[in-house]
Parts: C-alpha cells; sequence; structure tokens
C-alpha cells in the first residue's frame, strides 16, 4: 500500500505548485480524465487481490479508456450531444461495481463472526 | 514480482489521478473567480451593475452640465441683440415642442397594474400582465384625444421614443422600467379620460384581463423633460433648392 499513497502525495504536490490553470472550456475533458483514472484504479486494486493483475492490461486500459472518453466527449462537442455525461455513467457504474468487489474481498478476508462476537461481548 | 509491478503502476495511476483532482479543483477555482468568463455568479454580475450605473449617474451629470452651459450661452445671446432674442423665443418654442423642456399644467394620470387574479383560468399567463403593446395603445388613444404632452414613468416621450418589450420590463427612451406604469398626459382630461374609457376601447379590453387601470384628473402636474441627448448620425436637413421639378409637369 505503500506505493499508492506516495503517488498521490506526489500527484497532489504537483497539482498544487503547477503554474497553468485548466481553462473553463476544457474542465470537461480533465474531469473525465479524472473518472477515467478513478476507474482504472480501482480496477488494479480488484486485479491484484484476485491475482490476476497485468501489467499491460493495465496500462493500456487506463491510456486507452482516458483517451476513448476524451474522444467521445470531444465528438459530443462536436455533435451538440452532451456525450461527456455518457462517458460519467458509465465510469460511475464501473466505479461502484469495482468498489462493490474491493468491499466484499475485504470483508471476506477479515471473518463477519469473530467481529459480531467481539462486538456481543463488548456490548455486554 | 508481479505484486509490486501491481503496486508501482497502481501508484502511478494514484499520482495522475491525485494531480488532476487538484489541478482541477484549483482551475475551478480560480475560473470561477475570473469575471470575464462566462461562468460568472451573481454577486459580481451585480457589482458589474453597479459600477455601471455609477458611470451611467456620472455621464448623466456631465449631460446635465452640458444643458446647462447651453441655456447660458443661450441667455448671453439673447441679451445680446433683438434678433437674437426672436431666434431664442422659436427655439424655446421647437423646444417645447420637442419635448426637451419640463412642462405643466391639467391632465390625467393613467397608472396600469398587473392583474391580481388568482390563478388565471385559460392557461396564459402573458395575457393578465401589462405589456409593450398595451403602453403603447393607452399612448395612441391620447395622443388622438390632443395629449400635448407624455411621459411613461416619467420617461418623456418625444418624436424618437420607443416603447418595446424587453423582458419582463418594457423599454422607454433605451430605459428599462417595470410596472406599474404611470402615465402623465397633459391635455383635456375629460376629453382624455373619455377617449380610453370608450366602449370597447383600451381600458375596457385590458380590465378583462383583470389589469388594473386606474385614472386620475390633475388640475396641476408637472411633466419632466426629455433626459437623453438627441443624436443625428445620419439624417440631414434636405434644403429645397430652385432647380425645376425633374419631371418638368409643374412650373
Amino acid at each position: 500500500m505503500l506505493f499508492p499513497i506516495i503517488g498521490a502525495i506526489i500527484g497532489v504536490v504537483a497539482g498544487v505548485f503547477i503554474p497553468y490553470t485548466v481553462s473553463a472550456s476544457y474542465s470537461i475533458y480533465v474531469a473525465i480524465a479524472i473518472l477515467a483514472a478513478f476507474d482504472s484504479m480501482l480496477g488494479g486494486f480488484v486485479a491484484m487481490m484476485n491475482k490476476n493483475f497485468k501489467l499491460l492490461i493495465f496500462i493500456t486500459g487506463f491510456f486507452g479508456n482516458a483517451i476513448l472518453s476524451v474522444l467521445i466527449v470531444f465528438l459530443g462537442t462536436k455533435l451538440g450531444l452532451d456525450l461527456y455525461i455518457a462517458v460519467g455513467v458509465v465510469f460511475a457504474i464501473r466505479i461502484f461495481q469495482n468498489f462493490a468487489i474491493i468491499r466484499r474481498f475485504l470483508l471476506n478476508k477479515w471473518p463477519k463472526s469473530d467481529k459480531i462476537e467481539k462486538n456481543a461481548e463488548k456490548k455486554a | 514480482m508481479n505484486n509490486r509491478k501491481a503496486q508501482l503502476s497502481i501508484g502511478f495511476v494514484c499520482m495522475v489521478l491525485a494531480f488532476f483532482i487538484t489541478w482541477q479543483v484549483k482551475s475551478v477555482y480560480k475560473n470561477s473567480a475570473d469575471p470575464t468568463l462566462g461562468v460568472v455568479r451573481a454577486d459580481q454580475l451585480q457589482n458589474m451593475l453597479r459600477l455601471e450605473k455609477e458611470k451611467n449617474e456620472a455621464l448623466y451629470k456631465q449631460v446635465m452640465e452640458y444643458k446647462d452651459e447651453i441655456a447660458e450661452y443661450q441667455a448671453s445671446i439673447s441679451q445680446d441683440s433683438n434678433a437674437a432674442s426672436i431666434l431664442k423665443n422659436d427655439l424655446d418654442k421647437a423646444e417645447f415642442l420637442a419635448g426637451m423642456t419640463e412642462v405643466e399644467g391639467p391632465g390625467l394620470i393613467i397608472t396600469l397594474k398587473d392583474s391580481q387574479m388568482a390563478n388565471p383560468t385559460s392557461g396564459n399567463e402573458n395575457l393578465y400582465v401589462v405589456h409593450d403593446d398595451d403602453v403603447l395603445k393607452v399612448l395612441n388613444e391620447l395622443r388622438a384625444a390632443g395629449a400635448e404632452a407624455i411621459s411613461v414613468n416619467e420617461e418623456r416621450i418625444i418624436a424618437t421614443s420607443e416603447i418595446r418589450c424587453a423582458g419582463p420590463t418594457i423599454s422607454v427612451n433605451n430605459n428599462r422600467t417595470a410596472a406599474p406604469f404611470v402615465i402623465k398626459a397633459i391635455g383635456d382630461s375629460k376629453q382624455l379620460e373619455s377617449a380610453l374609457m370608450m366602449r370597447g376601447g383600451v381600458v375596457d379590453t385590458l380590465t378583462q384581463w383583470g389589469i388594473e387601470v386606474e385614472l386620475k384628473h390633475k388640475s396641476n402636474m408637472n411633466i419632466a423633460a426629455y433626459k437623453g441627448a438627441v443624436k443625428n448620425n445620419y439624417a440631414k436637413k434636405v434644403v429645397p433648392t430652385a432647380t425645376p421639378d425633374p419631371n418638368g409637369t409643374k412650373q
């Protein structure tokens, strides 16, 4: 768990100190990129837990999803259709699904019965 | 080790994610503080409006100063010679007719208020508010009945005045005013009233929709002068010449 935390700290520092700002017309693209990155991160965790993490799949998924979603949003602005909503919905659903898998994995890791007994003792 | 690779790459993605989030939050915060961009908050707009109003007031003061100056010049000219004083009289008359001076006299004050009817049964709410064309119709009747000077919400109606829909307000002399509309007209107040109250006339139609029309007779009231500046950039006076008619029919 060390690398993700270090990465996040570096990212925050870089984001705070970058002198440029995203102009308002491009903020949709950055927002979609955020969703894509978040989805990729959770997907990576899931793969790691299932022990079927493949670097190539992860990297291509990350960049491919980001580029494709930005392209769809761009197409949406050209067509006059708010396609960023569609991309946002898809990523949000995937994020929730991945989170559900992670949740189940973590809950199964620490057996529930132990916890319930402990809680019962505490209350008693 | 596979796990190490996975952690490294997820760490990289985390870095990108954290970078984008902080960057975006920072940018959105900054953009919303920049008044030149499309997303401007209401209080900033209000501030801009206030500044514009202040500018407007300053310009108005300037116009008034210039008008005073002109009056001074006119006064000094009329003292100088007799011919000039005749010219001055003509000018006064012209200004009076053009609505450049404050006038007083007997007349009628008409107040138009939006309908107070609760829940209009026929769906179109537009019929229950005072519109630009309602005001226009009233003005037209007043003119027909011989009104000599008219103002709408203290905006003097002159030859170039417009009465035009401007969203929920109407624009008179390019200034916006909202309901209730107070229309002042100097003239024979009885005649003015009967022109408006005619059966099937303006007031009859308006009251059908619940629009409140109030008439007040005044034995003496003031109507303000036109406040704006008179521009003529395009129209030029045509000087009649002695050349014969191009068709040659008239001698």
